[in-house]
């Protein structure tokens, strides 16, 4: 290299208080801090919501990319499990058992056991506990119990409070159970001919019935969206149909063909994303639907196999979220709960 | 010359100098500004050989202590920037570690091997060992514990079974084959043969692996045994689809293609891919039309498949296409025309269990016509 190749710097300005212009060097330098100043504050906002939230970095809200969840761990020692929900203020994980002494068992969200729920009711009545829900304003637990046709309440620390009974149905045949943001509950009753969906306040108040005239064969898993919209697993069917908030019919999640394909929709939840899942037991899989479709939903991706193996399933049939990003599915004749987590 | 050479070259030039160095070469690297930095803040310890101003500068000019104030709230950002990091990296680690419980696959091994190791002569313990380790993929394992029972009882059904099945995992074909002529030899004749769910699956196995040897008249003569003992086995079917098609007789092919089919209509395309074929060897263009869009609503694409089947409006295939076109609608969701298709599948045989069943599941069990009910006279491939 030449010096003749060198460009001469500008020659400075001579002219009595001229602002002289920035050298490159420092240009240089402030553009370096600036760059680093916000790398500094990206990974302390970071940082801040992970403190906050406690969810893996791909539950970022700004991401919105289909990635499905991956296995994390199991809780074993629970028989033929059907029914999940986890109570996020108290860290109770409630399991109900449909072998065994047919009981609701209680973990924390570690999976260490904390207790079980056992209805205060005569011996003769027989028990299976099958899906459970959580009030959102006082965290009292209910529990469907299929050969008892009944639901059971107990309060967050255990007690058995009630029989819940609404008011004028005399007979009815509980099965899928949630509750919306505002405390009302949704309850399945497949009670012939006209199976439905039923919604009340806890007071026994019926508001409304659904679907009696859809032909509903053993509607399982109830989820309501933020909007109210009801989702429900017409299980034998196939499908999920939907309410509006109003109760009208707003059609059906289509049964699909392949991966989309739903066999024996049952235990169904929206998670705090709004992602909607579906546990398909005799696919072996959970469906997860796009949350940002007007009215239904939009098939996004399914995980879990056939097996016995970590994120195998054989006959799922519950599930439940957390806030954190995690799955909880109950794996029924693999005897365990699987946790999944968005990570 | 490279960046990297300007900034070297500069610095160079500036060490031998009695004027203080430039500050970060234009252009340089990171690696560059940091040496920078580093050697600013040993001439800041120096301040005599600070100078005032550079010769020539104008009044306004910037001072060379601001550029080393810059420099280090930069290394300042940085320190933080990288402290911030790590502690994140680490809470975040922490916080989202899980210690997986043990799965499945690892309880059982151990539970198996732990009861082989208090009782090692217990051939049912040990069976026990070798079908877990086959189920959760190690035959080698496998065949080892398989092969320990032989040794002890060398007639034992199920070890019999299950070297024929890790030899063929592994590929040694010829010896699986050995192991389940060997099972046959000693219970093609016992007194259950005739209902021996274990002497099924023996012939099975050796029609696939025949197969698998290219042995097809051995294949054809396995699987045909397997399906005596129990005519409802649809993958045995299927293999003998298969067997069929390869030894050329495919109209044998095609019509156990459409008997496992029979026995799992839904969500299983192989057969369908192979009935095509067989079709298509056997000049049936319908057949072919048929099977096809069978396959594409199989696979997903429900919109190829009913084009092809909404063609086939007459003749045998009507009615196996009003089944697949009603399947169809209802995976999309459409029951209104799914009742539809299925309605008139049931009008042309009234019989028909599939339409029934069918416009039962979709609430229209009244749609469909009386059983006792004259089919029409179009016919029926189903």
């Amino acid at each position: 290299m030449t010096t003749d190749s060198l460009v001469p710097p500008p020659a400075p300005s001579t002219e009595p208080g001229a602002p002289a212009p920035m050298p490159k060097s420092r240009r240089r330098l402030i553009i370096l801090i600036v760059i680093v100043a916000v790398i500094l504050a990206l990974i302390a906002g970071l940082f801040a919501w992970y403190l906050r939230t406690g969810k893996p970095i791909t539950q970022i809200p700004i991401l919105d990319a289909p990635i499905p969840p991956a296995y994390s761990t199991s809780i074993y020692d629970v028989q033929q499990p059907l029914g999940v929900a986890f109570d996020e203020q108290n860290d109770r994980l409630y399991v109900s058992q449909s072998s065994g002494d047919q009981s609701v068992l209680v973990f924390n969200s570690a999976g260490q056991p904390q207790g079980k729920l056992t209805p205060v009711t005569p011996k003769k009545k027989n028990h299976v506990p099958v899906y459970i829900a959580i009030d959102p304003t006082n965290s009292d637990v209910y529990v469907t119990d299929r050969a008892a046709a009944a639901i059971y309440v107990y309060d967050a620390a255990g007690n058995f409070v009630k029989e819940f009974k609404p008011n004028g149905i005399a007979k009815w045949a509980p099965l899928g159970i949630t509750f919306d943001k505002n405390g009302d509950l949704y309850v399945t009753d497949v009670t012939d001919p006209h199976q439905s969906v039923v919604m009340l306040k806890t007071d026994g108040t019926v508001v409304r019935r659904m679907g009696e005239s859809d032909g509903l064969s053993f509607p399982n898993g109830i989820a309501v969206r933020d909007d109210l919209s009801v989702f429900v697993t017409d299980s034998n069917n196939g499908r999920v149909m939907v309410y509006k908030s109003d109760g009208s019919s707003a059609g059906a999640l289509p049964r699909g063909q392949g991966e989309t394909a739903l066999g024996l929709p049952r235990g169904a939840v929206f998670d705090d994303r709004g992602r909607f899942l579906v546990v398909d037991t005799v696919n072996d899989t959970v469906n997860v639907y796009k949350p940002d479709d007007a009215t239904l939903a939009t098939f996004s991706y399914s995980f879990g196999e056939e097996g016995q193996n970590d994120g195998q399933f054989l006959f799922p049939n519950g599930i439940a979220t957390d806030t954190q990003g995690r799955v909880f599915v109950t794996d029924r004749q693999n005897n365990r709960v699987q946790v999944w987590s968005y990570r | 010359m490279n960046e990297d050479e300007t900034s070297t070259g500069r610095c160079g030039r500036s060490a031998g100098s009695s004027r203080p160095p430039p500050v970060v070469a234009v252009g340089g690297t990171l690696q560059d500004d940091a040496r920078q930095i580093d050697g600013n803040t040993e001439a800041m310890s120096e301040p005599t050989t600070t100078p005032l101003a550079e010769p020539g500068a104008s009044i306004g000019a910037p001072a060379p202590d601001d550029d080393r104030r810059l420099k280090r709230i930069l290394y300042i950002l940085v320190a933080v920037t990288a402290v911030l990091f790590a502690v994140f990296a680490v809470v975040y680690y922490l916080g989202q570690r899980v210690d997986a419980a043990p799965s499945i696959p690892d309880q059982a091994v151990v539970k198996a091997e732990a009861a082989v190791k208090d009782a090692p002569n217990d051939i049912a313990a040990r069976l026990q060992l070798a079908n877990v380790y086959a189920q959760f993929g190690r035959p080698d394992d496998a065949l080892s514990q398989f092969n320990e029972i032989l040794k002890a009882q060398p007639k034992n059904r199920a070890a019999l079974l299950g070297v024929g099945a890790m030899l063929s995992q592994k590929g040694d074909l010829a010896g699986a084959k050995s192991n389940y002529e060997a099972f046959i030899k000693t219970s093609g004749k016992g007194e259950f043969s005739a209902a021996d769910p274990q002497l099924e699956q023996a012939y099975y196995f050796l029609g696939v692996t025949n197969l698998g040897l290219s042995d097809v008249p051995g294949a054809v003569k396995a699987l045909e045994s397997a399906l005596v003992i129990d005519k409802t086995d649809a993958d045995a079917w299927f293999s003998l689809g298969e067997a069929q098609s390869r030894a050329g007789d495919y109209k044998t092919a095609a019509e156990a293609y459409t008997t496992a089919l029979t026995f799992i209509p839904s969500g299983w395309c192989d057969p369908y891919a192979g009935l095509q074929t067989a079709y298509s060897k056997l000049g049936d263009k319908d057949g072919v039309t048929f099977a096809k869009g069978m396959e594409s609503i199989c696979k997903g694409s429900g919109s190829d498949g009913v084009q092809e089947l909404t063609g086939l409006s007459k003749g045998k295939y009507q009615l196996p296409a009003l089944l697949g076109l009603g399947l169809a609608a209802e995976h999309d969701g459409n029951s209104s025309q799914a009742i539809e298709y299925y309605t008139k599948a049931a009008q042309l045989d009234p019989t028909n269990v599939a339409a029934r069943t069918a416009l039962a599941r979709l609430g229209a069990a009244s749609a469909a016509p009386s059983a006792s009910a004259s089919p029409a006279p179009s016919g029926s491939a189903s």
